[in-house]
């Protein structure tokens, strides 16, 4: 007698593989047919993954087609099968899947697409998080600024890409007008994907607000995210940029680890010279 | 036993009366136009978010009307351990809105923690009791709260079955003290499909065990009925609700609308037409 793990086991071959044989032994000859009932499970459960994956990547549908974009889906759900009972969290791979996807190899930017609209999907369901506290951290000796570890807003998410995303959404969002044409050559982009309200922003960032924010994501310290904002950008205004991404949600807390002793090289020095306050 | 905690509302318990399942599509006008809803069924995974819009719209949504929680994703029927993600999910859902009910199905969705995000049918088995009623106790404990478990609609069924499912069904509630959700167009398309009489079904079901109906519409396919929420209530299933409110006495009754969902007015006509049945029993026996 099978157990229920080997029943189960066995459905999910049949529905994933799409072969009976996995299962049709275990199951009654019945009015409506071993096949048919296996290929209204299978059916529903391919339906319910592609819709959902729609509905999160409408852009990559719109450019590949909505034929397209199935054939694509039944190949991903097969591939890579859903991590868990909330449709929300089905879609995380689907960009690194793409990468490798033969028949879309010819749309280059499809996986960098398909990163942004995952990037907006997380930015869209995150956590609320309250403004950054300024009198706690104007009670920061400014001896230790670069000692400062903020955090970013989890309503945020850098996107980088080798080709121009942000334009490529824009034009395929269902309420745009304008000229649909996208210049492939004019380069990459780097974003920071926000939250204003219900609406979801795609702010282009310059290679110094992209190495700060980005080394800040990285949950490292304040000093090398200065340093590495101004290896990318000689002009990078540290004050600015703190002020405004403090202003705008995007650093939103902040914590006081000092520097181990394992780490001789301390950052006091250059965390003296930081003025973040305005 | 008093349950501290941290939300701002009060437990409203579901009037017995026809609500219907809130989808996004209707979200604005319901917030906007507050239309005269008894109570709203609404998909917990929908807002399993962190944070962000699904909860300034529950929120909305909550002050207005009573809610109830149905899931779809929880693979109560599963040989996996329980997922604990879902279930803290699930927990913090409670512990912020307060709903009426909180349900789930008598199935399986994943195996080898790999999800079919479907509702697929479990064998008849003792197996399969001995296996899921600890689970439901668990997620009962967990949560701190019965919650209620709904027959599904198969397509359909192992060799290895031994009972008719409305043993199944029954000898699950009773042994891990949950609630029936009756699905009484699942009755009737199983009915169908599996060729047993639906009335049969019914009598079977322990009268105190039942806590909610469910009714929504199915497509005829070539030789069988397919579940689609997506049509009127048929006059059938209608005749057959009849019956369970005879049998049940009147019960929170929810119209399920998924697909091609229609206007708002629309699904309220459903559910007017359910109230109306109930209505129908209570001067039946005044």
């Amino acid at each position: 007698m099978p157990t229920l793990h080997e029943i189960q086991r066995q459905f999910c071959e049949a529905l994933l593989e799409h072969d009976p044989a996995h299962i049709s032994d275990q199951i009654r000859a019945d009015f409506i047919g071993v096949k048919t009932g296996l290929e209204v499970y299978r059916n529903n459960v391919f339906t319910n993954l592609r819709e959902a994956l729609r509905t999160l990547f409408p852009v990559i549908n719109k450019l590949v087609g909505e034929a397209f974009f199935n054939y694509t889906t039944e190949h991903f759900i097969h591939d890579y099968p859903s991590p868990a009972g909330d449709l929300n969290q089905y879609g995380g791979d689907f960009a690194e899947f793409l990468t490798a996807f033969e028949p879309a190899s010819s749309l280059v930017y499809l996986p960098d697409v398909a990163r942004l609209e995952w990037a907006i999907h997380l930015v869209y369901h995150a956590r609320n998080a309250a403004e950054l506290d300024r009198q706690r951290l104007s009670l920061i000796p400014p001896g230790e600024y670069g000692d400062l570890r903020f955090k970013l807003n989890p309503a945020c998410r850098l996107v980088q890409s080798a080709y121009p995303v942000n334009d490529i959404w824009q034009v395929n969002q269902p309420d745009y007008a304008g000229d649909p044409r996208v210049e492939l050559d004019k380069g990459g982009v780097s974003l920071l994907v926000a939250r204003h309200g219900d609406h979801i922003v795609l702010d282009p960032l310059t290679a110094g607000e992209t190495a700060f924010l980005s080394t800040i994501a990285r949950h490292e310290p304040f000093s090398r995210a200065c340093t590495q904002a101004m290896h990318a950008d000689p002009t990078f205004s540290l004050k600015l940029a703190v002020n405004t991404y403090i202003q705008n949600n995007v650093l939103v807390d902040f914590e006081l680890h000092k520097q181990s002793t394992t780490t001789p090289e301390r950052t006091d020095k250059r965390g003296q010279q930081h003025d973040i306050h305005s | 036993m008093t349950h501290l905690h941290n939300s701002k509302y009060e437990t409203r318990s579901i009037p017995v009366r026809a609500g219907i399942g809130l989808r996004s599509i209707h979200y604005r006008e319901v917030i906007d136009d507050k239309p005269a809803i008894a109570w709203v069924e609404i998909h917990s995974e929908n807002f399993f978010a962190d944070g962000g819009k699904p909860h300034d719209i529950l929120e909305e949504v909550r002050q207005s009307y009573p809610i109830s929680m149905h899931g779809v994703g929880l693979s109560l029927g599963s040989v996996d351990p329980l997922n604990q993600w879902h279930l803290d999910k699930l927990k913090m859902l409670n512990e912020r809105y307060q709903p009426g009910l909180i349900s789930e199905h008598l199935c399986w969705n994943s195996i080898d923690q790999r999800y079919l995000n479907d509702l697929l049918p479990l064998p008849y088995t003792q197996e399969a009791i001995n296996h899921i009623v600890p689970r439901i106790q668990q997620v009962q404990e967990y949560i701190g709260r019965q919650i209620l478990i709904e027959n599904l609609s198969s397509y359909l069924q192992f060799n290895e079955s031994c009972m008719p499912e409305w043993d199944f069904v029954s000898e699950v509630a009773r042994r891990s003290g949950c609630g029936i959700l009756l699905d009484i167009n699942n009755i009737y398309v199983n009915a169908s499909n599996h060729h047993f009489d639906p009335d049969t079904y019914l009598k079977a079901i322990p009268v105190e065990l039942v806590g909610e109906m469910h009714l929504a519409g199915h497509i005829r396919e070539n030789g069988y009925l397919l579940d689609t929420h997506s049509a009127p209530v048929c006059d059938a299933v209608w005749q057959l609700y009849r019956r369970a409110v005879a049998r049940f006495g009147p019960t929170p009754t929810l119209i399920e609308w998924d697909c091609d969902i229609p206007p708002l007015p629309r699904l309220l006509q459903e559910a007017a037409k359910a109230q109306h049945i109930l209505d129908g029993h209570y001067a039946n026996v005044a």
